[in-house]
């Protein structure tokens, strides 16, 4: 795990690096899962109202 | 030459003072990274147009290792060093918040922080600035957060204990040097943040994981694990949102509604405001400060007065107002950031116990008293609370104004104050000199009295002095 780490001065802690990995992954996981989420809602949303949108991912692209 | 004796951690480089300036020697081990920071329009540029990064210049003197040195950097001073475990709770967490967005910024830059220390942050009155400035190292693919576990020590363990046990454990960090120990942490939480994912997450489980693998049996193989960007990303937005979720609900203390529970009217109020004006009025003082602050109100007055007193002076006086009430330098705090204040600092100190000299060979983090000076003191409302609460002699008291003065405005509270008698009512009086005669034989020893005015409307007297 180490290799990918510059010389560093400090330890990082293994029990630090597996924490934060599992950490890292989890999130990271939730925040597919939302936008997975969000687009299967806007399918589902198209369909019904018969009109064609792109789903996207933040408000800002939705308003702009 | 003096190498700084808290900069010798970091292989790249090291601060030093020569003829008074501080200076940085950025070593060869440093330059490509280096280099790419300092190219115009690079990652130093940006967080110093932001304020995120203490200033700095190149130089051109001479190092002080020749062999290793790539460039030589001037930082911008600071008027005051201080300490975690002297910030407030909003301090430390806008310390806290500081250390996330600049690794955040860094990142999508192709940087990292490589440490997470409290102590990389500095206050330029209530802003926090970062001051180690080889603190960035290049960003490799896949990397984990190198200082993951010094940020949830430095940063999360103190503020959750801030925010859902007491105010005085974050304190810890005095001991504790390089943060909280996540394991006493953990155990000293109370359960209900085990149901908050930031803090079981960061917190509880990481104590946890440390615990399971300190004796390096289990670690995984080099090159097992790898987090790609996006879920680092992640994982930072997931600790800021944590701090910024931490709020510390105040008790009500002895010391937090002060200015509106004194035995002061408002007319002898404004007196002693304007009486503590003129005192501070006749000297220049690069620092002020204030000993026994709470909010500031008076450190505030007397630095102000001062700067008018010395207008177009190149270097505005800057004010530092010491408490012993977390929640009086909590709410100073806020009022100075409101304002966008940059020439005033407040901090947490008990002056009967006031912060030590700690680290290696004593000399990492330096005493109140080995922090410069002499300065303009002020010791307003003080007197008793040291003599009487906590026995100290006068001529002790004096001998320790003394060490870090060069004018005092101190405030003598005689036995007939109500505050006074507040302090006698629960213990025998075994002070049969706390009177205004002794104290002015005690200070007169290690002080000139250049003048003494009553307060209006009250028993008390303010005098301003100059160390012999």
């Amino acid at each position: 795990m180490l290799d990918h780490l510059a010389p560093a001065y400090l330890d990082p802690g293994t029990g630090s690096l597996i924490v934060q990995t599992v950490i890292a992954t989890i999130l990271g996981s939730v925040i597919v899962f939302k936008s997975f989420w969000r687009q299967v809602l806007h399918r589902v949303k198209s369909v019904f109202s018969g009109k064609k949108t792109i789903p996207t991912d933040s408000a800002d692209e939705k308003t702009a | 030459m003096k190498r700084l004796p808290s900069s010798f951690r970091d292989p790249h480089g090291f601060l030093f003072e020569r003829d008074g300036v501080l200076l940085r020697q950025v070593n060869r081990s440093y330059g490509p990274d280096y280099d790419k920071l300092s190219a115009r329009g690079g990652l130093f540029d940006e967080f110093i147009e932001e304020g995120y990064l203490v200033a700095h210049q190149e130089v051109d003197v001479a190092p002080a290792h020749p062999d290793e040195c790539h460039k030589i950097l001037r930082p911008e001073k600071i008027p005051f060093i201080s300490y975690p475990y002297e910030w407030s709770f909003s301090q430390l967490k806008d310390a806290a918040l500081l250390t996330l967005k600049i690794q955040k910024r860094a990142l999508a830059r192709g940087f990292a922080l490589k440490d997470a220390s409290a102590f990389n942050v500095q206050f330029m009155g209530c802003r926090p600035v970062f001051i180690d400035t080889l603190s960035f190292e290049s960003y490799r693919e896949g990397s984990p957060w190198v200082a993951y576990r010094q940020f949830c020590q430095h940063f999360l363990a103190p503020l959750s204990l801030y925010a859902h046990v007491d105010a005085r454990l974050a304190k810890l960090s005095r001991t504790s040097i390089d943060g909280i120990p996540l394991d006493l942490a953990s155990r000293l939480l109370p359960r209900r943040t085990w149901l908050r994912f930031g803090l079981l997450s960061h917190l509880h489980l990481h104590a946890r994981a440390q615990r399971k693998h300190a004796s390096g049996a289990n670690a995984a193989a080099p090159g097992s694990t790898t987090i790609s960007r996006s879920r680092l990303v992640a994982l930072l937005d997931n600790l800021e949102s944590t701090v910024r979720g931490l709020q510390w609900k105040a008790p009500p203390t002895e010391w937090g509604d002060y200015y509106e529970d004194t035995n002061y009217t408002e007319d002898a109020m404004r007196a002693k405001l304007e009486l503590v004006a003129a005192f501070a009025k006749s000297s220049s003082p690069e620092l002020i400060l204030d000993l026994g602050a709470n909010t500031g109100l008076f450190t505030r007055r007397a630095r102000d007065a001062v700067a008018t007193a010395t207008p177009g002076s190149s270097a505005p006086p800057y004010a530092v107002a010491c408490d012993i009430d977390e929640l009086a330098v909590e709410r100073s705090y806020l009022q100075g950031r409101e304002k966008g204040e940059t020439l005033f600092l407040p901090l947490v100190m008990d002056l009967t116990n006031p912060s030590p000299a700690i680290g290696w060979h004593h000399r990492e983090r330096e005493s109140l008293v080995g922090r410069g000076g002499p300065h303009l003191v002020l010791a307003l409302a003080l007197i008793h609370h040291l003599a009487i609460s906590n026995n100290v002699p006068f001529d002790s008291l004096a001998a320790f104004f003394q060490a870090i003065s060069r004018r005092l405005i101190i405030e003598f509270v005689p036995k007939s104050d109500s505050q006074v008698q507040r302090l006698l009512a629960t213990r025998e009086d075994v002070f049969p000199n706390y009177d205004q005669e002794s104290f002015e034989a005690a200070f007169g020893k290690f002080f000139v009295i250049d003048r003494s005015e009553p307060i209006p409307q009250s028993d008390r007297r303010l005098y301003l002095m100059t160390a012999k």
